[in-house]
């Protein structure tokens, strides 16, 4: 039994301290993917706290089975794209123009960042679940309700990419 | 795809963002304010689910039967006065009894057409108990119907636990039971319509076998139609037990949520 199935029991048997912890234990993971979704570290942190406060207000309707992460990612990913809606303004993970990476990184240093942002939404958001917030692709298919096997191919087409990018990149400033 | 390339995106999109301290602790103490405050579920037992889903199911259901008995009703007064009644009363009630169980299809129909299992499922309330609940709406019309047409032909019947169970019951059961057969097992958009033409064909054979082969039905034995209508009501047991086991959707909570 993982930590994680032991605060579900506490408090399926009514012991609200084990909220805490559960809190505790995703919010700096939770905030880091606001952060890299919106435009502050305070709207980060609104982000965050909604995303905690849906969850809890709907824990009864969520059926533990250790899908508590993705469960998390899934709400912080709705809010994100909801408050992108609102502001109207546009950040990396809505933009739906496709960058040739060329052209960007001509000038720039080689930085797996902005060549991340050149990467199509669905590629990129993939590698930004895998490898800044280490979920596993079964997670990743969850959180995004994409299917496994969609999943995997953005990911190899996305390193692909940035490997090929990254390459270019290196030769060219050689 | 290289080892030292995966370890140095990792590296270089792992920036860490200290957590506010506060933040968190008013985040804790705001999620245990929504968790105190939230409404609770709470278990519902079968008998009180059934009963308070019949006023979202009911009433389109029992609505339509309503007009579908009415309508018998008055065929059958309007029948009554004609002389062949007596021996053409088989064939009507059986041809009734196959328009009773009809009256299910608009739905299923429904619910299957405009994905409603899905919905109903996502309003956390077990599937197999609303489909109970369906079926116990349903069913409950269907004895009435049947109630009705048995107490409208009683007096003129000359052998009425023959014609009962000959003439109503077994095209009722046998009508019932194709239809969720075909339900359970036809692609969707062609459900309602091959359960409704087999449901019209077995009313013209049963009208057929009631006018032409009705002494020879009458004299068989009520055993052996008890058997046959137990038999049938065996599989629509199984049909139902098969149509509440049926899994809507993997994803209800999320649905809810999202």
């Amino acid at each position: 039994m993982t930590r994680e199935d032991e605060l579900f029991r506490k408090l399926n048997s009514g012991d609200n301290s084990a909220l805490d912890e559960l809190i505790r234990i995703y919010y700096p993971a939770i905030l880091r993917y606001c952060f890299w979704h919106t435009s502050d570290r305070q709207t980060a942190e609104d982000a965050t706290q909604e995303t905690f406060l849906k969850a809890v207000r709907h824990l009864d309707n969520y059926i533990h089975q250790g899908k508590f992460r993705a469960f998390l990612y899934k709400i912080a990913v709705n809010i994100c794209a909801d408050l992108w809606r609102q502001s109207k303004t546009q950040v990396p993970y809505e933009s739906e123009e496709y960058i040739e990476p060329g052209f960007a990184q001509a000038e720039s240093d080689i930085s797996m960042k902005k060549m991340l942002d050149a990467l199509p939404n669905g590629q990129r958001e993939v590698v930004i679940l895998r490898y800044v917030h280490e979920l596993k692709i079964r997670e990743i298919s969850d959180t995004l309700g994409e299917p496994l096997r969609t999943v995997q191919s953005r990911l190899r087409t996305a390193l692909k990419a940035l490997e090929k990018n990254l390459a270019k990149g290196v030769s060219e400033n050689e | 795809m290289s080892k030292d390339f995966r370890q140095k995106l990792k590296n270089e999109l792992q920036e860490s963002i200290e957590p506010s301290e506060a933040h968190l602790d008013q985040t804790v103490k705001l999620a245990h304010t929504a968790y105190d405050s939230r409404r609770k579920l709470r278990n519902m037992s079968t008998f009180e689910m059934i009963t308070s889903q019949f006023r979202f199911v009911a009433r389109p259901v029992w609505l339509l039967q309503g007009i579908a008995l009415l309508c018998l009703c008055a065929f059958m007064c309007v029948g009554m006065m004609s002389e062949q009644f007596v021996s053409k009363l088989p064939a009507l009630v059986s041809v009734s009894a196959v328009f009773v169980s009809m009256t299910a299809f608009p739905l299923y129909g429904r619910s299957r057409r405009y994905k409603m299992r899905e919905i109903e499922s996502t309003t956390r309330i077990s599937h197999p108990r609303l489909i109970l609940a369906k079926l116990c709406v349903v069913g409950i019309g269907d004895v009435v119907c049947l109630a009705a047409i048995i107490i409208l032909a009683l007096g003129e019947m000359t052998a009425p636990a023959q014609i009962v169970l000959m003439f109503i019951l077994l095209p009722f059961l046998l009508s019932c039971t194709v239809s969720l057969f075909i339900m359970n097992r036809v692609k969707e958009e062609y459900a309602t319509y091959v359960s409704t033409g087999l449901c019209i064909g077995i009313g013209v054979v049963y009208w057929t076998m009631a006018t032409k082969l009705q002494p020879l039905l009458t004299q068989l034995s009520i055993g052996l139609a008890i058997a046959a209508c137990a038999l049938l009501l065996l599989t629509l047991f199984f049909e139902c037990r098969r149509l509440m086991r049926q899994i809507p959707s993997q994803d209800l909570q999320e649905v809810l949520i999202f």
